[in-house]
């Protein structure tokens, strides 16, 4: 019991990371109709961006955090003034092709770069954990998922109540219809896009003090993702945080009830699934 | 949009010519190349069933990512048949059939998804059987994979000249396959399911069987391609089985050559594996970058493919000759 209830525990914590990578995803489709598939390679530099800055210029990486959103913010509204922005209303097939260039470049770049080893944030936080009775919970994880949680509130305000949220909300909904009352949607797209790749860049930041750095890690954490949006609903922020918590204790449980192996495959399983009885999502509308 | 451009080689008589013209090429290339690039050769061919057979799914309005699983499938069938002491060669029998009955699987629990979704289930699918084949030790012999002794010889042919040679006889029986579906009433069918599915539906289309059905068909030459495989590498573990990669190669040689043309994607397989084959030998580890830079080169500088830029080229050519003529 004691071990279900840990398990659960680690679950809910390890969803901290899936929420983020997730919910930029799934606004870069809501808003653009765009699956990216080079999210994952976003995470990636953000992870990168945070070892450095923890390695060379002794940043905390916890402090981190907003410098991580910032640049990846900046690279994302580069690429789609850049490359993006051609793809954007094409065939669904140019938009997978281009976005995985984007991630075969990315990936290959980061290998050149900085070799394909294995590298990690070891500070504090990294390594210590905190004791509640029985349970035991590492305090990276729990600065992960409060992150996660703090960011998608923000997100949630951002979208809900501000100026710039509406407007991107009217461009999901209809971007003729914004365009008609004023609205341009190009800029919306290039904000869209910049906030999907800042969030991204938060995820990976965590990514570097609660697991490794690689040029690699972003592949499973995008393959998850894609599970947990269409688990949600493409497009529903708050179906990405569900799915993402869904996924997280789901996969803790089969660790510890089957094995670590079966556990990479339950979001490909619950994915399937999800698709063959409802294919638009527990929270998905009829788009797309 | 009403596009004035002619299609090049629509005919059964132009698509028959340009069929032999690349087949004598790709055979000559083959025969006397020495063993290094009947090596090339033999990725060219088996890219070329890859994209030809993604092709022939796209054609019927399906993004098809599962390519991989199915090549991975005959793979595994090849290497587990060889692993058990039976006759590896029985593989390419048994390789497309396995394929076939998990495409129909697929297809069926996929028949209500179209686009996206039905990219992402089939991405789905390829990763799951990863994960399946890591946690059954037993049978394909995990992350460890398995090694493949025999050596393939068909008559007097052996090694690799008997791989080539298998591997263009699949090539010709999936061209014949699609040439089919592309010049029989066949064709009107899928055409109109591609456009709008509804629109084919009232016209009497049985969208849903049709689907299976071609899904199946790619998927059993793709097994078979597959079944040959481990007889040139010796060597299959999960990762190399179903990468990402073998999804993805079809798309990029179809997209490069032009869709829907059935001689486009074997001429971006055949031209683009010599490609990278030439970066690789003169840039070393960079190659994978230049790949994906030339991927997203072909999706915003040539986004109907070569034979596309061919069909643009030749109307502008008469338009300028017609010009000339009346002015």
């Amino acid at each position: 019991m004691t071990l279900t209830l840990q398990a659960l525990i680690n679950g809910v914590l390890l969803s901290g990371i899936y929420i983020l990578a997730s919910s930029g995803l799934t606004l870069i489709f809501g808003v653009m109709g765009l699956i990216n598939f080079a999210q994952g390679e976003l995470i990636m530099l953000g992870a990168y961006l945070a070892y450095w800055a923890f390695e060379v210029l002794g940043v905390n990486a916890i402090a981190a955090i907003p410098v991580g959103f910032a640049v990846l913010f900046a690279a994302g509204v580069l690429m789609e003034r850049t490359i993006i922005r051609p793809v954007v209303g094409a065939s669904h097939l140019n938009q997978v092709l281009l976005t995985f260039g984007l991630a075969i470049v990315l990936q290959n770049a980061a290998t050149l770069l900085w070799s394909a080893d294995t590298r990690r944030v070891s500070a504090w936080y990294s390594e210590d954990g905190i004791s509640f009775g029985q349970f035991s919970v590492g305090v990276g994880r729990l600065i992960a998922f409060g992150t996660a949680i703090a960011v998608t509130v923000a997100l949630y305000f951002w979208l809900a109540r501000s100026a710039s949220g509406r407007r991107l909300r009217a461009v999901a909904q209809d971007p003729v219809g914004a365009r008609i009352v004023g609205i341009s949607p190009e800029r919306i797209n290039a904000l869209t896009f910049g906030v999907g790749s800042g969030l991204a860049g938060v995820a990976g930041v965590l990514v570097s003090f609660t697991l490794t750095v690689y040029p690699t890690v972003g592949l499973p954490l995008s393959l998850k993702a894609y599970a947990i949006v269409v688990l949600g609903g493409l497009g529903s922020v708050f179906g990405a945080v569900a799915g993402s918590i869904v996924l997280g204790v789901t996969e803790s449980l089969v660790d510890i009830w089957a094995s670590p192996s079966w556990s990479q495959g339950v979001a490909f399983g619950v994915l399937i699934l999800m698709l063959i009885i409802r294919p638009t999502g527990l929270f998905g509308s009829r788009r797309a | 949009m009403v596009d004035r451009r002619r299609s090049l080689i629509t005919r059964p008589r132009e698509l028959l010519a340009a069929w032999l013209v690349i087949t004598a090429f790709v055979c000559v290339t083959g025969a006397v190349s020495g063993e290094y690039y009947l090596g090339i050769a033999i990725a060219g061919l088996s890219g070329a069933v890859l994209a030809l057979t993604w092709d022939m799914v796209a054609y019927s309005g399906q993004l098809s990512l599962a390519h991989t699983a199915f090549f991975g499938l005959g793979e595994y069938t090849t290497a587990i048949l060889g692993k058990h002491g039976v006759d590896p060669r029985f593989g390419l029998a048994l390789g497309g059939l396995v394929a076939a009955v998990a495409a129909v699987l697929i297809a069926l629990a996929c028949l209500r998804m179209s686009g996206v979704y039905f990219a992402i289930a089939t991405f789905a699918f390829a990763s799951t059987l990863i994960v399946i084949a890591d946690a059954l030790p037993g049978l394909t012999g995990g992350t460890l994979g398995i090694f493949l002794v025999n050596r393939f010889d068909i008559g007097i042919l052996n090694g690799r000249i008997a791989i080539f040679a298998a591997l263009a006889v699949i090539l010709q029986a999936a061209f014949a396959a699609y040439a089919f579906l592309h010049l029989s009433r066949w064709s009107l069918a899928l055409r109109t399911m591609r456009e709008n599915e509804g629109n084919a539906e009232l016209a009497g289309v049985n969208v849903r069987a049709l689907r299976v059905v071609v899904f199946a068909i790619s998927a059993f030459f793709v097994g078979t391609a597959g079944a040959v495989q481990p007889f040139f590498s010796s060597f299959i573990d999960p990762t190399s089985a179903f990468s990402l990669n073998q999804s993805i190669l079809p798309i990029v040689f179809s997209v490069f050559g032009g869709l829907y043309t059935i001689i486009g994607p074997v001429i971006g397989a055949v031209v683009l594996t010599r490609f990278t084959e030439y970066v690789r030998s003169a840039l070393g580890n960079a190659n994978a970058l230049v790949y994906g830079i030339a991927l997203m080169f072909i999706v915003l500088a040539l986004p109907d493919g070569v034979m596309g830029a061919l069909e643009r080229i030749t109307y502008w050519l008469d338009l300028h000759r017609r010009r000339v003529r009346f002015g």
